[in-house]
């Protein structure tokens, strides 16, 4: 009883309000000065600007003694969280909000690699084993667009989205900058050659078949996130992409003899 | 009978085939070459003869009643029909049974009706960004979130407040999944 009461006491640490600008969306966050820099290591790309009045939407983060309380608009999303563990629910949730509201670009969730010039585009959800795939693709010598998500423009080219690549390890996920791989950035956006919609499975050869336009949609539309808020916008960019770009589905085996051969396929 | 299809959808045309997004549902359909020519003629006017002989000269190739009765089923199944068919007509729509009827008569010059749908997702199981969720932190009542896996990312559903099908052993912020 004794230790709940100093806990309620305990006087709440100062709040510093931060505003944060990408693809077109606002976003306000309230956070101690102590997790600043943390914070901004984690969202997704853009830039700082002035904590806006009227975000699209507002992230605070409090601490108590149960750990940290995160919450969007008000609303309480997660809480009792360690700081790395707040960290990566305040990034996911940030980008979520960014892939829901960009006014231009179409979010699919995806990874994403060029070529000579024109990209590949990887729909599949998280642990599908797309980073691994992009991280083998990027150490082969293809330019990183990202590990998370392709962004359409209206034309249908692909745009990057070029956060830290994400690398499994048997003790957890660690970000590793693309640069420090030897792979460069990519910067403009690029038109579609190649969509792989494809399942790891150990110890397979890799078996894959081609995708019709319509098939290539699908499986593209199942990865968006706004295809349910934007269906006719969506449509319109995937059918784009699909008409133009070659398309496969199935299994692969180990990322790296798979990144060779789609380069090759590629060249 | 004078099959109707649905008027209320979105359709993309792609070389030949179409995607069709039905917003009451929040599905999504790719209708191959037969299905689609079966979808556009079923306008509620003409019998399934009539339907026969129309998608025939649309496509360029002989389409007899039972493949109309096939695409028709196959529309039906998605949902793209405006009134659903009658379950006993006389007709065995069993794609095996007309496969080898095909086979038996003629090689196929035509594709079997076929129609591949997903459900559109939300835009958090779309995401990356599904949040995982601690295994004493799982919420009531929204079955999209998600409970961590041994490396923190979502590795099963919460059901009922507790993460059902998280793997043995996964846990999340030193708290092991229930």
């Amino acid at each position: 009883m004794l230790a709940s009461n100093r806990v309620r006491s305990r006087p709440r640490p100062p709040i510093r309000s931060l505003g944060w600008w990408s693809h077109g969306v606002l976003i306000a966050l309230d956070v101690e000065p102590s997790l600043v820099a943390a914070v901004r290591r984690v969202l997704p790309p853009g830039r700082a600007i002035a904590p806006p009045e009227t975000p699209h939407r507002r992230f605070v983060v409090e601490h108590d003694a149960s750990g940290f309380t995160l919450r969007r608009d008000g609303r309480r999303l997660q809480h009792g969280l360690a700081r790395t563990d707040l960290l990566d629910a305040l990034a996911s949730a940030v980008q979520l909000t960014v892939a829901t509201l960009a006014p231009d670009l179409l979010f699919v969730h995806a990874g994403v690699v060029a070529w000579r010039g024109r990209a590949l585009v990887i729909p599949g959800r998280s642990t599908s084993g797309k980073s691994t795939l992009v991280a083998a693709l990027v150490r082969a010598g293809a330019t990183y667009y990202s590990d998370e998500y392709a962004l359409f423009d209206a034309s249908g080219r692909v745009h990057p989205f070029a956060r830290p690549l994400r690398i499994r390890r048997a003790r957890g996920v660690t970000r590793v900058d693309p640069q420090k791989l030897g792979a460069p950035v990519g910067r403009r956006p690029l038109p579609v050659a190649l969509v792989l919609s494809c399942r790891y499975r150990a110890h397979v050869t890799a078996r894959l078949a081609p995708l019709t336009p319509g098939q290539t949609v699908l499986a593209l539309l199942r990865h968006t996130v706004a295809a349910r808020t934007r269906p006719i916008d969506a449509l319109d960019r995937l059918s784009m992409v699909a008409k133009r770009a070659r398309a496969l589905y199935g299994v692969r085996g180990e990322a790296r003899s798979m990144a060779e051969r789609l380069l090759a396929e590629l060249t | 009978m004078k099959p109707q299809a649905r008027t209320d959808l979105l359709l993309r045309d792609l070389d030949g085939e179409a995607v069709v997004y039905d917003f009451s549902r929040n599905e999504a359909h790719c209708l191959n070459a037969t299905a689609l020519a079966v979808f556009r003629r079923a306008d509620g006017t003409i019998d399934i003869a009539e339907l026969a002989r129309r998608v025939s000269a649309d496509l360029g190739t002989a389409v007899d009643e039972e493949l109309v009765w096939m695409a028709l089923a196959e529309l039906d199944k998605a949902h793209l029909l405006s009134t659903p068919l009658p379950r006993k007509r006389g007709v065995d729509l069993g794609r095996r049974r007309v496969l080898k009827k095909m086979a038996l008569t003629a090689a196929l010059s035509v594709a079997i009706p076929a129609v591949w749908s997903i459900v559109a997702p939300t835009p958090a199981y779309a995401a990356t960004a599904v949040m995982c969720t601690p295994a004493n932190n799982c919420p009531m009542g929204n079955p999209m979130d998600l409970c961590c896996g041994s490396m923190g990312v979502p590795a099963g559903a919460c059901s009922n407040g507790l993460c059902a099908a998280a793997p043995p052993g996964s846990f999340c912020a030193g708290k092991t999944c229930q």
